[in-house]
């Protein structure tokens, strides 16, 4: 790996990222409404909506309010959340923890389930198998997520009384909430991986290792599978920045309290400072995902370099 | 640490399952999968492990409060926490909202003369940190509200406060910079914090509440719940259940879920589609109250056609009210029959809603040449229960009446920087819902019918000025009632609004679920609440 690689990609990654905060600087010009006048609401007098502005800095010139809320940024200040009283940047990470821990349960769900499916029916093309993953492959796609948690819940929590409808504590907790936002992931991987699959099986090596007398297992474990999966992985990586933005819905289903749910909280109760914090925290982390996928990507395959 | 895992230990019961369980569960339901077993065996073999609520009360509000700040708003839901659970104000209210000493951290209250309203605290009380409550906790309260930087609501009420003396350790005057009789009733706003608790905690009080209240705070977890635990040291009686949790689930579908599994015990905020399905189930029922929050359109009198009594006479008559209420609302929201709530103080009873006349509206209209006239309605969307739906139904009517209707329905956010520009804001007249939480109309009736204050519709009557005024400065209850009486006979016949109705508070309940019933002024109180 070149060091050249490493900087003109972390260059990019930090464009990006600028790119984003004006975007995000934006979002309290560009949403409909006054921030003052929200925030004071609607017993507000003229005069106290103009105090509000001036000490918000919102009669400053566009570019002025732009520097300093960059200037803030860059030290961490994203100024005070407008509801709880305290740094929204807090408001925020607080709750990081909890979206990370539903994404990863969705993760594993995703690929514990969707790889042996998309491996077996590229094993066993135009079966029966076949065709039913490939069914349920498109029915994962193409479910909202919205639809499928609220299916879960009367299912699982009202018929059956199985799992809890909401809310984060126990494991069983977690169960429905990552099923739905990994069902999504699902039908990508099986589809992904099958059609990986099919192509490396059709290669001459595995012919080669076959016409060596090798165990069939052993050519699709140790010699296909290998090859088949960096497509796989570099699609998983990616994803992971598209499980966060799923979770923002899932956490509202399920009540879980993660930075999703925070955000939609946010914006209902027109808390700005947090509302900006959570999408930059988010689009930082997207950005951050992405540039190590490309790292690692670039260090494991030679053919990008 | 006895306590915490004590916790855990209770909160594993309340989701029902322990790790045998849940074992038996994901096999059953494995085995179901796979078609080993009948479902309805695979429901069987799953059937100990049903989720059961345990005796403690746990139940869901729709909205996080983001923290525990009584001088800071909190909207319904926040303040619905906080009192009078952990927090109590000094002056409390019976549930026809009527201030009452006997429920109050003051226990007898006397005018000494106009300016001048003089508590005698009740004894023995304490704080959650054991810091006796007294004097010096009334006036240093006061002076957090009313400071420079406060951002509490309805701060401009009580402004009316001109210092808080401590003649001796019980006994406090507030004194008023003129007569002011509305004083006790926005003092049941005025919550009693510990002076101590305010030094040591600093601006961490705000998600650590320390209060007099029958619950103690145990935790706030942002996003999850609130957990509460008895206070043994209260000074009244005790509420029923020992620990109250009250869960956030914003998701209306997900809310009732949860009291449909049995892992709540109350929703709030219940949508009212959803109402027939949960009255259909037989552990599940309503409790409903019709709030003091009054629904109207408040209308731009100083702007022609709408300067008019009769085009706006008009518009009364053009609505079929019972038609909105019983369709939309599910009969659950009576129609306004004045221009105050009745639960509200001085509200007057004998005024009778505009009766469904198209006929009369159109006549209106036509005598006052404004047959065909544009009117701007502005009508926010998602702000009051079915609002969209009701400004729909309004802006229909009002066309069949004979007027152009000119409908906006834009988010809460867009809407409210539009009517806060007043006589500038495009909308003619816009939907609009005002809330009497203490049952002290003297804010009602100065906001929206004395002149010095009307901005929303500029109506201007120097009778109703002068009788608002004088019922704020009077303490004689029965000059006070009859002039809100007149004046609001002289509203109801002007029409500076189009009258609609009250709004429900709508909460579903397990029938296990005794002690609770909904209040006109939309508060959960949940101290009485127990499980059978």
């Amino acid at each position: 790996m070149t060091l050249d690689y490493l900087i003109r990609r972390s260059l990019q990654s930090l464009l990006l990222i600028l790119l984003v905060t004006v975007v995000v600087f934006l979002l309290l010009h560009i949403t409909p409404g006054d921030p003052a006048t929200i925030i004071l609401g609607e017993q507000a007098t003229p005069e106290q909506i103009a105090d509000l502005r001036r000490s918000m800095g919102l009669d400053r010139p566009l570019l002025e309010q732009y520097l300093r809320f960059l200037s803030n940024a860059v030290q961490g200040n994203f100024g005070q959340s407008i509801r709880a009283q305290r740094a929204a940047l807090e408001v925020v990470i607080e709750r990081l923890p909890a979206t990370l821990q539903l994404t990863a349960g969705a993760f594993a769900f995703a690929v514990l389930v969707g790889m042996p499916i998309g491996i077996l029916s590229a094993v066993k093309r135009f079966s029966l198998w076949d065709h039913g993953s490939m069914l349920i492959a498109l029915l994962a796609q193409s479910m909202p997520v919205f639809w499928l948690g609220l299916m879960l819940i009367v299912v699982f929590a009202v018929q059956l009384r199985w799992l809890p409808a909401s809310g984060m504590g126990q494991p069983q907790h977690l169960i429905i909430p990552a099923v739905t936002l990994g069902t999504f992931l699902i039908g990508l991987i099986i589809r992904l991986t099958r059609s990986s699959m099919l192509e490396v099986l059709s290669q001459e090596y595995v012919r080669t290792a076959r016409a060596k007398g090798l165990r069939e297992r052993t050519v699709l474990v140790r010699h296909a599978l290998k090859n088949a999966l960096i497509p796989v992985v570099t699609l998983l990586g990616l994803q992971l920045g598209l499980l966060l933005g799923g979770a923002v819905i899932t956490e509202t289903v399920f009540a879980w309290p993660g930075m999703g749910m925070a955000t939609v909280t946010a914006i209902h109760q027109r808390d700005y400072p947090v509302v900006q914090t959570a999408v930059l925290v988010s689009a930082v982390l997207v950005v951050g995902i992405n540039w190590s996928v490309d790292v690692v990507y670039h260090y494991l395959d030679p053919r990008i370099r | 640490m006895a306590d915490g895992q004590g916790r855990k230990r209770k909160e594993r019961t309340q989701a029902g399952m322990n790790r045998r369980g849940f074992l038996r569960v994901a096999g059953a339901a494995a085995g179901a999968a796979a078609g080993a077993l009948p479902a309805s065996r695979a429901m069987a073999a799953a059937a100990p492990a049903v989720i059961r609520p345990t005796p403690e009360l746990v139940v869901a509000f729709s909205v996080d409060p983001g923290h525990l700040d009584p001088r800071v708003e909190a909207g319904v839901p926040g303040f619905s926490m906080m009192y009078p659970h952990m927090y109590e104000t000094i002056v409390w209210r019976r549930k026809d909202i009527t201030p009452d000493a006997s429920l109050s951290l003051a226990e007898r209250w006397e005018q000494l003369n106009p300016t001048t309203l003089r508590l005698r605290l009740r004894r023995g009380v304490k704080f959650h940190n054991g810091e006796e409550f007294e004097g010096e906790a009334v006036k240093l309260t006061n002076s957090l509200f009313t400071a420079p930087e406060s951002k509490f609501p309805t701060k401009s009420s009580m402004m009316v406060t001109r210092e808080v003396r401590v003649v001796d350790k019980y006994t406090v005057e507030y004194l008023t910079s003129a007569p002011s009789r509305p004083l006790l009733r926005i003092l049941q706003f005025q919550t009693m914090m510990s002076p101590r608790a305010l030094k040591d905690l600093g601006p961490k009080i705000a998600t650590n509440p320390v209060g007099t209240g029958p619950y103690k705070f145990v935790e706030y977890v942002p996003g999850q719940h609130v957990l509460m635990e008895l206070n043994p040291q209260y000074w009244g009686p005790k509420p029923k259940s020992t620990r109250l949790t009250i869960r956030f689930i914003p998701e209306n579908g997900t809310r009732t879920a949860a009291l449909e599994s049995g892992e709540v015990m109350m929703v709030t905020n219940v949508p009212p589609d959803s109402i027939k399905r949960l009255q259909a189930n037989p552990q599940l029922e309503m409790r409903t109250s019709v709030t003091n929050r009054i629904m109207f359109v408040t209308l731009r009198t100083d702007r022609a056609p709408f300067n008019d009594k009769r085009v706006r006479q008009a518009m009364n008559y053009a609505i079929d009210k019972e038609a909105i209420t019983k369709g939309l609302l599910g009969g659950l929201a009576p129609i306004a029959q004045g221009p105050m709530p009745p639960a509200v103080f001085g509200a007057h009873t004998g005024l009778r809603a505009y009766p469904y006349d198209p006929g009369k509206a159109k006549q209106l209209l036509a005598a006052a040449g404004a047959s065909g006239a544009t009117f701007n309605l502005g009508v926010p969307n998602g702000r009051y229960l079915l609002d969209k739906q009701i400004g729909e139904a309004i802006a229909g009517y009002l066309t069949d009446a004979g007027l152009t209707v000119n409908f906006e329905n834009p988010t809460w956010s867009s809407f409210v920087t539009e009517i806060s520009k007043f006589d500038k804001a495009k909308y003619d007249g816009y939907l609009f819902g005002w809330g009497v939480v203490n049952g002290e109309p003297d804010i009602l009736m100065r906001e929206h019918f004395h002149s010095k204050f009307t901005r929303r519709n500029a109506y201007k009557h120097p009778d109703v000025d002068r009788l608002v005024d004088e019922a704020a400065e009077s303490f004689d209850e029965a000059k006070v009632k009859a002039a809100y009486f007149k004046a609001q006979e002289i509203v109801w016949d002007e029409c500076p609004w189009i009258f609609l109705h009250l709004q429900p508070d709508l909460n579903a309940v397990n029938k296990r679920l005794q002690g609770f019933e909904a209040r006109p002024y939309e508060w959960l109180i949940l101290t009485e609440a127990y499980l059978t």
